[in-house]
């Protein structure tokens, strides 16, 4: 097996992979489980870019997709969570009171 | 095709789907240790990828995949420890 077919093979290894973490990152349905699914999918898109020769491509993917997109993503669901939680306590405060 | 190829088409088949596996089930703080895992798989797959081709410039994405890994397993440790912090707070506060 020569040097050409084992890049081929490993491109193929690094599509198959990026492809069933893609899908394992669109069917998680916990915002915070599919944050961790997609900082794998980063990982997955880092090697792929690697072995088709674009280090600066796979450079920028990693520092975007590793840290700073799920900690967006956590910091958005942080917030979301918590003034969604406020609401509904200050819901059933107004409830108790009215009953 | 040589040995760092070779090791790197190993670690690609056999590794990276268990850290998938183990990253897509379980709880949220389950993940995370497949996450890391992965984290320390790509890197030593960047790394072989830089001596399997000859190019000494891909080392530097493994180096800076060693800074951000740890980095990023630190953040969502931090926030997924504050989530399960927060959870049974609000449901005492619910129960008084």
């Amino acid at each position: 097996m020569n040097t050409a077919t084992a890049q081929e093979y490993l491109i193929a290894v690094a599509l198959v992979l990026v492809a069933a973490s893609a899908t394992a990152a669109a069917l998680a349905r916990d915002p915070v489980r599919q944050a961790v699914l997609l900082a794998v999918l980063g990982l997955c898109l880092t090697v792929l870019f690697t072995l088709l020769q674009a280090p600066d491509v796979a450079l920028s993917q990693l520092a975007v997709g590793t840290a700073v997109t799920p900690l967006l993503i956590l910091l958005t669901v942080r917030k979301v969570r918590r003034s969604t939680a406020a609401r509904r306590d200050r819901d059933g405060r107004e409830g108790s009171d009215e009953s | 095709m040589n040995a760092w190829l070779l090791a790197i088409a190993v670690l690609l088949t056999l590794a990276m789907p268990l850290c998938m596996g183990a990253t897509a089930r379980g709880t949220a703080v389950e993940r995370l240790a497949g996450l890391n895992l992965a984290t320390t798989v790509v890197t030593a797959v960047l790394l072989l990828t830089a001596q399997g081709f000859g190019r000494s410039s891909f080392a530097d994405l493994g180096l800076v995949l060693a800074v951000l890994g740890p980095a990023g397993t630190l953040v969502f440790a931090r926030f997924l420890g504050g989530r399960s912090i927060e959870t049974p707070d609000t449901s005492t506060r619910r129960e008084a």
